[in-house]
């Protein structure tokens, strides 16, 4: 029997991952500061923020500041508890004995 | 960072969290401004009231608390209009500090409105001061802050022992607010600017 827990491929991808962590550390966060901190390219940002989005994972909320549009991104509770899941998981990954 | 690598393995991936939620937190932080701005605003009125006593000047210093008020006020909100507003983040810890700080307001106000009733409220704004700024260090984990509650819960002590209101509780809650209140919110500031110079 495999002691292992699979690991969620939604969130088993670096920038999808970044971008969980980034949410979920920060509650409401706008697109420009998650490009900063991932240093992906606004297209490649788009897209993985869409798949997070059909997963139910992240709301994405477009609004206009001044004359600008910002989004912003929030973890929905399904998106914590599959992030605390896969935490879970990888622990397991890196103390197997346990 | 690309966007569908599959190959990272467990202990990059546990990095890669730890990594993004410690940076996400830094910039999350709480500012010193609000503690500089009220620290020096009320330092420095219960110095002139220090001033008006000694000197007998025939004033009643109370009528300042009106304007050095709405001066803190309106910078308070001229700062959130203005720095805070820009912030790209807006965490749960956010709104922790935020209900600290509101709840430390409404009790200082019900003071200051019934202050005339009771002799000591002026010294329970230290206690209460002493409350947020504690709850706040431990919140943003930052020692400064927690030695200026010890500071302002000390001036709250002095200032009873000194047989409220005579005049020298004023030069301890002076110092009170330097040491409990402006010192830490330039420490904070200091340490936040040497942080955004490290990345």
């Amino acid at each position: 029997m495999n002691p292992f827990k699979n690991l969620d491929p939604v969130l088993h991808a670096q920038l999808r991952l970044a971008i969980m962590s980034i949410v979920i550390a920060a509650g409401k966060v706008d697109f420009s500061f998650i490009k900063e901190k991932t240093g992906a390219t606004a297209g490649n940002l788009s897209v993985q923020i869409n798949k997070l989005k059909e997963a139910g994972y992240i709301e994405v909320e477009k609004r206009f500041k001044g004359n600008y549009p910002q989004t912003l991104c929030k973890a929905t509770t399904k998106g914590v508890d599959a992030f605390e899941k896969y935490v879970q998981a990888i622990q397991q990954y890196l103390k197997p004995g346990k | 960072m690309e966007n569908e690598k599959q190959t990272f393995n467990a202990e990059e991936s546990l990095q890669l969290i730890t990594s993004m939620i410690r940076e996400t937190r830094q910039k999350a932080n709480a500012t010193g401004f609000h503690l500089i701005l009220w620290g020096t605003l009320i330092s420095l009125l219960l110095l002139t009231f220090y001033i008006l006593n000694e000197t007998n000047t025939p004033f009643s210093g109370k009528y300042l608390w009106y304007p050095a008020i709405a001066l803190g006020a309106i910078g308070s909100m001229l700062y959130g209009f203005l720095v805070e507003r820009k912030r790209k983040t807006h965490c749960f810890l956010d709104r922790i500090y935020g209900m600290i700080w509101l709840s430390f307001f409404i009790s200082w106000t019900i003071v200051l409105v019934f202050n005339y009733k009771i002799d000591l409220g002026g010294i329970l704004v230290y206690v209460f001061a002493a409350n947020a700024v504690f709850l706040t260090g431990i919140l943003i984990k930052f020692k400064p802050f927690i030695f200026g509650s010890i500071v302002l819960w000390a001036t709250a002590i002095a200032s009873f022992l000194l047989d409220y209101p005579n005049t020298g509780h004023l030069l301890i809650g002076a110092a009170g607010m330097i040491f409990g209140y402006v010192v830490p919110g330039i420490m904070l500031n200091n340490k936040i600017k040497r942080n955004k110079q490290g990345q």
